[in-house]
Order: structure tokens, then sequence, then C-alpha cells
């Protein structure tokens, strides 16, 4: 009988279980730990003490394309990880979806465009992307050394897939680290995020 | 060697892969083309530019907000000075969901139009090139790709008469647009969730499906479902809240779909922030259904149950443990039960059914049914039967038994008992709950429940308040019985519900039932099949309340009306009747009220006279002996344009009475 009733309360409970939570800025940032693409175990928790820069990415959406081929991304990975902060890449693509690779391959992608990220995590089942409420690529989020989450969302202001537009665009994220540099507070945290949709 | 040639290759390919991402993406997923809907312009006089966009199957085009993910379409206009083009007009987005996330756009051939405004000062004969720059995203399941195109067409300045080859574009496509909504709309964001408020009287046409696009981002979770309710003359659609909202108007389109229209109808809605309707917090809902459900142990359908069972306790004695047993597990089959009734109205209700409390109360069937379970009860208190056999574990509960299965079986009972009643504070708790999340509406209705399980669980646990109950008797048989009657009385209440809603007949079919049932358990006794039979017989019989047919349409019988419409030359359809003559009643639901029957006599604009002798009337008593008749029923039918009385048999089927009115039966 009391099982029956603890059922029926669970089965309540996921009649509106919502969507799912976007974490918010200046609470703590969800653990994760998962595997990088050279087979090691990547957590959250092993950067406690430094800053760390979430990237989405899709290596063949469009959106993503446009940072890289005009070397925006790789040039804001450099000049990110020269300062000592994490830069995590992230591939939350599911297997056989747009994206999805194996460790080596995204080893080789690495290599051919010259990106920087200190490590890239395999995410195929869609349990990182779907904590961080991950819905484009790109989609960014910046974590201080406490592991608060300070900032979430676009990576610049100009919505679009022209490799053109970086150099008029203002990049959230650069302002962010520039303001959490310089003790200030980050004015824009939240922001609209762009790009092909996370393939789950 | 190879190793070079594979590296100039390798950079050949990535150069002119290069080149090919410059601006220029092409159209490869989009059939794009841009019309005019005039064949010149006037001047001064704005004029319609339609971007026709057909994706290719399976891919789709963005709305003006993409949702989670994607892009919508921008235009670059090159016009000469003085041109002012306006913004896009987009047709009424649908949802496009992809796994967790949701777009809004289009996966088959839209327009967008824009309105484009020239000078007054043009002069005739000017030819205006217009040039347009297109970019948006198309998407398919898997990919995304950005594309563009270039328009240039030159229009004549002269009368600005529609181009006839875009008549038909340009109509479906302001078909398309949202039209502005003709009903105040305001919202409310609290708790997380965020719900839109219609004022849509009742009677309006019914919407089965709603959906709102909103235009700024952070208003709402684009993948949440949105809930459709109903509150008085107020349409509520309410889903989860998003992140960023400003406060302010939201505006946004609404996409309704009505019964019995195949096609959604977009609105554009501008929604002020609205009164919160329930001013109420989780807690102090809590606090009243907590109240509500104490006092619903006062009503007379809750009160025979919980002081019979308190008094069985008294009675048995002393035993600790069993007494404690008792009261958990009544409140274990109270709390069940709440929560059995809170799973089917929020699983209706996720289904999009409207409903508050007391929706149980508005289908006919289930008031009729708790009036015969309420009536069994009363019988039972009566004394005329107890429960035996098979049933002695789930019987006896009332007064004899005191192990776990009939203490849950009584808890059951008082919550379904309970069901029909409502106390002061449960409206109040209850309205607020069905505005709520799943979880939120059911910690209400376990709570009402918990509320109405206390007193009993406490003359359980706690012996001293046991010792305040008076001793037992004699007196307690007498009791019994009395407590049978508030639950008669409150069958009766049901009855009369029924009657609201199905007419006296529905009425009289459920004390019909109630009958059989007093039947079968006086029978039961000595034949339990027999009494099997005729119980199934009574629920059996509930089948029959169905909506009360409408009557056809008549004036009352007079001698002078017969007279006035033959000589008119109208056909005239004459019958008498009577309340408690069942062969009357028997033909009018069988034949006059057929749908057929109906049918026939408005198509042949037949005049119907009804002469109602339940009472005496003298006039219908002549005229039934005139036609050499002493009773009812009676029916004449003088066909059109003169010519004899036909007098129909007393038994009628449709197609007889078809047949003599279309003239063509016997």
């Amino acid at each position: 009988m009391k099982h029956i009733l603890s059922l029926s309360i669970v089965v309540l409970f996921t009649l509106n279980i919502p969507v799912w939570a976007s974490p918010e800025v200046g609470a703590a940032a969800p653990a994760f730990s998962a595997m990088d693409s050279h087979g090691n175990i990547v957590s959250l928790g092993d950067y406690a003490g430094k800053t760390v820069v979430l990237e989405w990415t899709n290596h063949q959406c469009p959106f993503v394309r446009k940072h890289y081929d005009s070397d925006n991304m790789q040039s804001l990975q450099k000049d990110t990880t020269g300062k000592g902060i994490v830069w995590l890449s992230i591939i939350s693509s599911a297997p056989g979806k747009q994206g999805h690779v194996s460790g080596e391959e995204a080893n080789s992608i690495v290599e051919k465009r010259g990106s920087a990220p200190s490590a890239v995590i395999l995410d195929g089942q869609g349990d990182i992307g779907r904590a961080y409420a991950a819905k484009t690529t790109p989609h960014m989020y910046i974590i201080n050394g406490e592991g608060t989450l300070l900032y979430k969302g676009a990576i610049d202001d100009t919505p679009s897939a022209r490799p053109a537009d970086v150099k008029i665009a203002k990049n959230y994220v650069r302002v962010a680290l520039a303001s959490l540099a310089a003790g200030e507070d980050i004015a824009e945290n939240s922001t609209r995020p762009y790009g092909c949709s996370v393939k789950y | 060697m190879i190793r070079l040639w594979t590296g100039i290759l390798l950079a050949l390919i990535m150069f002119w892969a290069g080149a090919a991402r410059a601006q220029d993406f092409g159209a490869t997923h989009t059939k794009v083309t841009l019309q005019a809907e005039g064949i010149s312009i006037a001047p001064g006089k704005p004029f319609l530019m339609a971007l026709h966009m057909v994706p290719e199957a399976g891919w789709h085009t963005y709305w003006q907000n993409p949702g989670d993910s994607g892009l919508s379409t921008h235009i670059e206009w090159t016009l000469p000075d003085g041109f002012k083009a306006g913004e896009i007009r987009y047709p009424t987005p649908h949802k496009v969901p992809f796994g967790p996330l949701m777009n809004y756009g289009y996966g088959t051939a839209n327009s967008l139009l824009v309105e484009i405004t020239p000078p007054a000062d043009l002069a005739q004969g000017t030819v205006i090139p217009i040039g347009a720059t297109v970019n948006w995203l198309v998407c398919d399941d898997e990919i995304c790709v950005p594309e563009d195109a270039r328009f240039s067409l030159e229009l004549a300045v002269a009368s600005g008469a529609a181009n006839g080859d875009y008549t038909i574009l340009f109509a479906d496509a302001k078909e398309a647009l949202p039209i502005a909504a003709p009903w105040p709309v305001s919202y409310v964001r609290e708790g997380g969730r965020f719900t839109l408020s219609l004022d849509l009287p009742a009677g309006a046409a019914l919407v089965k499906e709603a959906w709102f696009y909103p235009h700024a981002d952070g208003v709402i979770l684009y993948a949440a479902k949105q809930t459709l309710s109903r509150e008085g003359d107020r349409l509520l659609l309410s889903m989860d809240a998003g992140e960023n909202l400003q406060g302010g108007l939201v505006t946004g389109v609404l996409s309704l779909k009505v019964d019995g229209s195949p096609h959604e109808q977009g609105f554009l809605i501008s929604a002020g922030k609205g009164v919160v309707v329930q001013d109420m917090g989780f807690l102090l809902a809590l606090g009243f259904a907590f109240l509500g459900g104490l006092i619903l142990n006062l009503m007379p359908c809750v009160f025979p149950v919980l002081s019979l069972k308190a008094l069985s306790l008294a009675k048995s004695g002393g035993d600790e443990r069993h007494a404690r047993q008792s009261g958990i597990y009544y409140t274990l089959g109270v709390l069940l039960s709440f929560g059995a009734i809170a799973a089917v109205l929020l699983g209706l209700r996720a289904a999009g059914a409207e409903l508050g409390w007391g929706y149980q109360l508005q289908t006919p069937w289930v008031v009729a049914l708790l009036a015969l379970v309420i009536f069994t009860v009363g019988l039972n208190l009566m004394g005329l039967f107890e429960f035996g056999g098979r049933f002695v574990g789930i019987g006896d509960h009332l007064t004899h038994g005191q192990g776990r299965l009939p203490a849950l079986a009584t808890g059951v009972l008082a919550a379904v008992v309970a069901t029909p009643c409502t106390a002061p504070f449960m409206a109040t708790a209850l309205g607020y709950a069905f505005t709520q999340s799943a979880p939120v509406a059911a910690m209400i209705f376990l709570t009402l429940g918990f509320g109405l399980a206390l007193p009993f669980l406490l003359i359980a646990m706690v012996p001293s308040l046991r010792g305040w109950l008076p001793r037992p008797g004699a007196w307690m048989e007498s009791f019994r019985q009395f407590l049978a009657f508030p639950m008669f009385f409150t069958a009766l209440w049901l009855i009369w519900v029924v009657g609201i809603q199905r007419g006296l007949n529905g009425a009289v079919l459920v004390m019909g039932a109630c009958g059989l049932i007093a039947f079968a358990v006086w029978a039961g006794r000595k034949w339990r099949i027999v009494g099997a039979g005729l119980l199934l017989m009574a629920f059996y019989s509930l089948t029959y309340l169905e909506e009360p047919q409408a009557a056809p349409e008549y004036e009352d019988f007079s001698v002078e009306k017969v007279a006035e419409f033959r000589a008119k030359g109208d056909g005239v359809f004459v019958y008498f009747t009577a309340s408690w003559c069942i062969t009357c009643k028997v033909n009018e639901h069988i034949a006059l009220e057929n749908d057929r029957v109906q049918a026939v006599f408005q198509d042949q604009d037949i005049r119907i006279l009804r002469g109602d002798w339940t009472n005496r009337d003298g006039r219908i008593t002549r005229e039934l002996a005139r036609h050499g008749r002493s009773g009812v029923p009676l029916y004449i039918f003088y066909p059109k344009g003169g010519g004899d009385a036909m007098i129909l048999p007393q038994i009628l089927t449709p197609d007889i009475v078809i047949g003599i009115l279309t003239g063509e039966g016997k």
C-alpha cells in the first residue's frame, strides 16, 4: 500500500517536470565529470580556484564555423588559456547526429583548426548539455574559481552566420573576462544564445 | 612526394572552400521569390511586397522569434530616396520541436509581407528600382544551412493597380497573417509559471487547442507544455515562465484551434500585467485545504461514516495496537483516494480538458453513480443489509471491522462520499490548485485528504480522546439508523442535480436505479444471484442517461388554429398526449423527436399543434370524441393544400411518420 502511495506521488511529479532548469547566474554551476578526447576523465572540480569557460560546439554547424573560419574562436581560446583560464569545448551531439565525433576525430579537428582548448569533452549522452540547458552551438558559460556561474549565453551580440560579422560584433566573453580581471561585476551576464540547436 | 601533393591539394580545397564561404550562401534548400502586389506604384500609396519562401520538404525556416535556436529572416532593402520599408509581417508560426528544444517557424510555403511607402512626389512613368538582399536560416532535423538571395525588380509609377498574376499569392499571404485579438488579454507571472488570461465568454466557440508564441525572448520556456483551462468567462493558458520577463506589455501571437474548424487562427495579442487571480500563496492554499478537509467531517455525507467508525472504535475496547492501525490505514485510504482523484483530474487537465473542482459533478453519470453509492450506504446504515460472504473483509466496515483492510476501505468510502460535498475554504483552495503545476495541485489535494482523515486519526491514536466518546450501548443501533437519513437526503440532492442536467426523465431514471438497488438488497439476502442481477441492472440503467432530445417546435392546440392553418394551405400535424401516458411518451421519444422526422417537419414547413391532456381539458376531450376516440394518444395529419385528415397508428415509428408526412407511405 505504501508503495502505491509513493509511486503515485512520483508519477504526479513527473506529470509536470519543467522542461529543464537553466542554471542561474550567481548560483553554483552544475558539477560534471566526463571523458575528454584523450580518454582522460575531466571534472569541473579539477579546476577549483581557476576560471573556467565552457563552449558548446559542433564543428559542422555554420554558426560555429563562422567563429572558427575567421580564427575568432581560436584567438579567443589562446588569449584566455594564456592567462591561466581553463577552456573546455563540449560536444553534446548524440551518436549519429551532426557534430558527433570520436576522440581521435576531435583531436584532429583541433589540430587542423589550430584551436587551443584545455580539453575537448565528449558528452554524447547529452547529460552535461541538459544540466546546463545548453541549447545552441555555440553556447558559452563562464564559471569562477569558487564554482559559481558568472555568465551564460551567446558568444557575441550579432546573431548571424557571416564570418565577417565577428569583427563588428561585441564579444560578450571577452568583455566578461576583462571585467573579471578588473575585479568588476559582469554587466551583461545572461544573453540570448544563437546558433544551431544542440543535436541531443 | 605524395605527402606534398596531398598537402597542396588540401590547401587548394581549403582555399576554394574558404572562397565559397564568403558572403554569398546561395539558396539550395529554399525556393525564394520576391513579388510586388501591384503592376505599378502609385505616388504616396503604400504597397505590399511578398517574400515567398518554399523550404524543401523536411526543412523549415524561422519566425521573428525563432525559439531556442535558429535565426529569423532578414531583408535589407535598397530603395531610392524617400521610400520607406516597414517591418516584416510574418504569418502565424508553427511549432518545430527538436528533442528537448522548441523552435518557431514554417515547414511549408509561406510569404513574408513588407509594406513599402513611396513618397508622394513621384512623376508618372518613372521607373523605380527595388533591390533586396535576404538572409535566412533553413534547417532540417540534422543540419542548418544559412542561405541568401539577392533580388532586384523595377516598377513604374502609374496607378498602382493590382497584378492579376499574384492575386492568389497575396490573398493567401494576408489570410495567413494573425489578426488583432478582439478580446482583452492579460498575463500573470507567479511561482515560475506564466499564465495568459483571455476574457472569452464561456458561450463562445469551444477552443480545443492553443499555443502562445511570444515576440520577446525570456517570457516563457519555449519547449514547456502549455495547459489550457477555463475559469468562468476566462480562458487560461498556463506554462513555465522564462527567465527574463521585463515588466510591461507582453506581445506575441496566440494560435487557437476551435472546435469544428480544421485550421488554427493566429491572434496578435498585447497582454498587460493582470491582477493575480488567486491572491493566495501556496501555504495559505494548503491551510485552506486542511481546514476544508476538517470541516468536511461535519458534512452530512461524511459525518455518518466518521461517527460510526469512531464509535466502533470505542466499542471495541482497549486494544491500542489495533486502534492505531485502524487510524493509520483509514488515513491511508483517504489519502490514496484523494491522490487518485487528483491524478485523474490532473491527467484530464494535461490532456487539455478545461476543468475545475466540480468537474466530476458536471458529468451526469458520475453524479448518478454517487447518488447510488450514497443511497446504498444509507440502506446499509438503515440495517437493510450487511455485507456478507465474499465481502466480509471489505464490508462490515462501519460497525464491526477492525482489521487493516476494513479500515482502508472505510477511508476510501469516506473520500468517495465526500466528493459531492464542498466545505467552506475548500473551494478557494481547490480553485488555486487547478491553476498550479501538478505537484503543487497534488499536495493541496492530499492536504485536503489529511484534514478529512485527521479527526479519526486523532481518535485512533490518542486513547484519552476515546474516553470522551459516549459509552457504547443499545442507543448505537438507533443512532446508526438515524445517520441513514443524512445519506438519503444527500442522495436526493444529487438526484435533483441529475434532474437539472438530464431533465425529469434522468432524475426518475436514477430514482428507478435506487429502487432496483433496494430491491436487489432485499432479494440478495436469500437469492444471491437475483440480488446481483438486479444490482447490475441498476447500474446498467445509468447508461440510458442521455442528452434530452429537442422536442419538435409546436404550438398549443386549438380548433381555431387548425382551421386557420388549413385555410392558408399549410400542412398541419396535430397530436394529443399526456405526461401519464406511457405509449404517448414512447412514441414521442422514438418517432417525433427523431432527427429524420424533425428534418421532414422542417423541409415540408409543417405546422405542429400539441394538445396536452395531462390535466382535464374539455376542448381536447371533445376533439378526441370527434375522431371517435376516448383517450390518448391520437395523431392526425392534415396534408398541404387541403385534403382529408389522416390518422396515424397508435404505435409510431420514424418511417411511418415520414411516410405519412411525405405522402409516400401507407
